[in-house]
């Protein structure tokens, strides 16, 4: 596995004033933070509503700052004033709502709003939109008003504003929350394109079991901590621990999980339908 | 209390350029105290069919008919109709406004003009029925977790003791457990005589709960009926963008592979059974043991 890209050490942080004198109760959003985003890798972030998963994406790109413990984003210290630009230029964030994050009235001058607030010439810009267009699959879309688009089609374009600066990595929070299925499916996609055909490092915080089976790994979050680490496999075989976290496992772990109960010799490391459907058949035709 | 549409049309901006026809002959009857599930894909005419359900959007030509009151008629008393016809919007917590959790749910009642016993019996009642303490009365509804928050506002519109809840995406952005929980509550309101429908984007969901669905595309009426008879049509799901529960896609899979499995697998619980029976027929089960 490649070396890491982000490294979160020991990492607290809590929100309200920092001396507490607003009168709110100290609770830590995180609390002790260690985690590492590798090179290229497809990371998914789990965990119930308030764990802190939102609050951690926040730290990889420098829109909150620990107030104790580090992160590294390619060595560089995002406490550090002088890097705040470098790391946001390493590290590109889409949110939730897409209608949040459109600020044009047409498709690519949202995309070039990045690199224009960077300073890039007229020539470098238009390059990197057309890239970006393309990567998402929205070219025909360019000169378009994105309130005509779909939601899936605007998180796409979301997706482009971010990929123009050409971030090594792409912190994803919930970009599927507000889609329909095949919004969902269309922004999963390209997402996981990007991170294979440009080895750029994806994290995608979802609340959707299913996204995170097809992640290179899992992190599960509660109580602002990290619960678990691992491949899905390794994760979702732990269907009780997750539960006890609020979370689920995939549909697939659940037939397998209950078909196990009741005594059929089904293999733990089931994760997909067509794993469970193989499993199935190979002991159906067994003497 | 039946909803009856009867050719509902709805366009948005007749007569500009930006004329949109967000509803097409739309002709269906939603009887009492069933639960109904709505699906379509984005801009298929969800939003715009149930804000027709208590007045909120007129038709521009056909009928609704709730409990026999025709909605289009100026004489008919939209806020008579309103009570009657709870309407849940999605992230509804973002209308919180109350000082306390007790001013936020008491804004229907008292708007009723029902008197202060009556507004409180109501307020506790419906906090009760949506699973929160009674001690939460007192505090901010904005220093809640994000699923205390949603049935809060959900109290709100249940303090008005409708006849119908429309909700929309009453689970969109909640953890899975957070999820189940919200329909596992509104599950139980149809026994208690309330007609539920609820806007969804999961087929999982759907098939769980539902007494029957109706799946809405661009504008009209793609099908209705138990998720079983729907979910039969695979096919017209997928060619309008839909998806099928993953109870339904395992039994597609397995049949696939020569199972024979019964036609009318739609929830897990029924696939796990199925497998079972199939695998004990074939003496390859746990029974066998």
């Amino acid at each position: 596995m490649a070396d890491p890209y982000i490294v979160v050490e020991q990492v607290t942080y809590a929100y309200g004033r920092e001396d507490g004198t607003d009168g709110a109760p100290v609770t830590l959003a995180l609390d002790g933070v260690d985690a590492v985003v590798r090179r290229g890798e497809f990371l998914a972030v789990l965990g119930m509503n308030g764990s802190g998963k939102s609050t951690l994406a926040r730290h990889l790109n420098a829109l909150l700052l620990p107030r104790t413990g580090r992160v590294l984003v390619d060595g560089l210290d995002t406490r550090e004033e002088h890097n705040l630009w470098p790391v946001r230029d390493r590290v590109g964030m889409v949110f939730q709502n897409p209608d949040n994050q459109i600020v044009a009235a047409v498709v690519e001058e949202d995309v070039a709003f990045g690199p224009e607030n960077q300073g890039l010439p007229p020539e470098e810009i238009r390059v990197r939109v057309a890239e970006a267009l393309a990567a998402v699959g929205m070219t025909a879309h360019r000169l378009r008003p994105p309130h005509l688009l779909s939601g899936g089609q605007k998180q796409r374009v979301a997706i482009a504003g971010a990929l123009a600066l050409r971030p090594a990595c792409l912190v994803l929070d919930e970009p599927t929350a507000m889609l329909d299925p095949s919004g969902r499916t269309e922004v999963l996609e390209v997402v996981r394109r990007l991170n294979r055909e440009l080895g750029m490092a994806v994290v995608w915080i979802t609340h959707f079991m299913e996204e995170a089976a097809v992640a290179d790994r899992v992190i599960v979050m509660a109580r602002g901590k990290v619960q678990m680490v691992g491949t899905p496999r390794e994760v979702f075989s732990q269907a009780e621990r997750l539960r006890e976290l609020r979370l689920d496992v995939p549909p697939a772990v659940q037939v397998a999980e209950r078909l196990r109960a009741d005594g059929v010799p089904l293999p733990r490391t089931i994760l997909t339908l067509d794993e469970l459907v193989e499993a199935l058949c190979q002991l159906s035709s067994k003497g | 209390m039946p909803i009856v549409f009867e050719g509902v049309s709805h366009i948005y901006q007749p007569g500009t350029p930006f004329e949109w026809k967000a509803l097409e002959d739309v002709t269906l009857t939603i009887p009492d105290g069933e639960f109904w599930g709505l699906i379509g894909p984005t801009g298929s005419g969800k939003s715009t069919l149930i804000q027709h359900m208590n007045g909120l959007l007129r038709p521009t030509s056909g009928r609704v008919l709730v409990d026999g009151m025709d909605l289009a008629d100026r004489s008919t008393d939209l806020r008579k109709v309103r009570q009657r016809v709870g309407l849940v919007f999605q992230y509804p917590e973002h209308q919180l406004f109350g000082e306390t959790v007790f001013e936020d749910v008491a804004f229907g009642p008292r708007n009723m003009r029902l008197d202060a016993a009556e507004v409180e019996r109501r307020v506790l009642s419906a906090l009760e029925r949506v699973g929160l303490p009674a001690d939460i009365k007192d505090r901010s509804p904005f220093g809640l977790s994000g699923g205390q928050a949603r049935r809060v506002a959900l109290a709100g519109v249940l303090a008005m003791e409708p006849r119908v809840l429309i909700l929309d995406e009453p689970t969109a952005g909640l953890d899975p457990q957070g999820r189940a929980e919200i329909l596992d509550l509104v599950g139980t309101f149809p026994a208690l005589g309330m007609t539920v429908i609820l806007v969804s984007h999961s087929m999982d969901d759907v098939a769980e709960r539902a007494d029957r669905v109706l799946v809405m595309h661009r504008g009209r009426v793609h099908m209705v009926g138990t998720p079983r008879e729907l979910f039969a049509r695979r096919a017209e799901l997928e060619a309008i963008g839909l998806g099928v529960p993953a109870a339904v896609d395992l039994a597609d899979k397995l049949r696939a592979r020569g199972w024979d499995l019964p036609p009318d697998i739609v929830t897990l619980d029924q696939a796990v059974e199925a497998i079972k029976a199939a695998l004990q027929a074939r003496g390859k089960g746990a029974d066998r043991r």
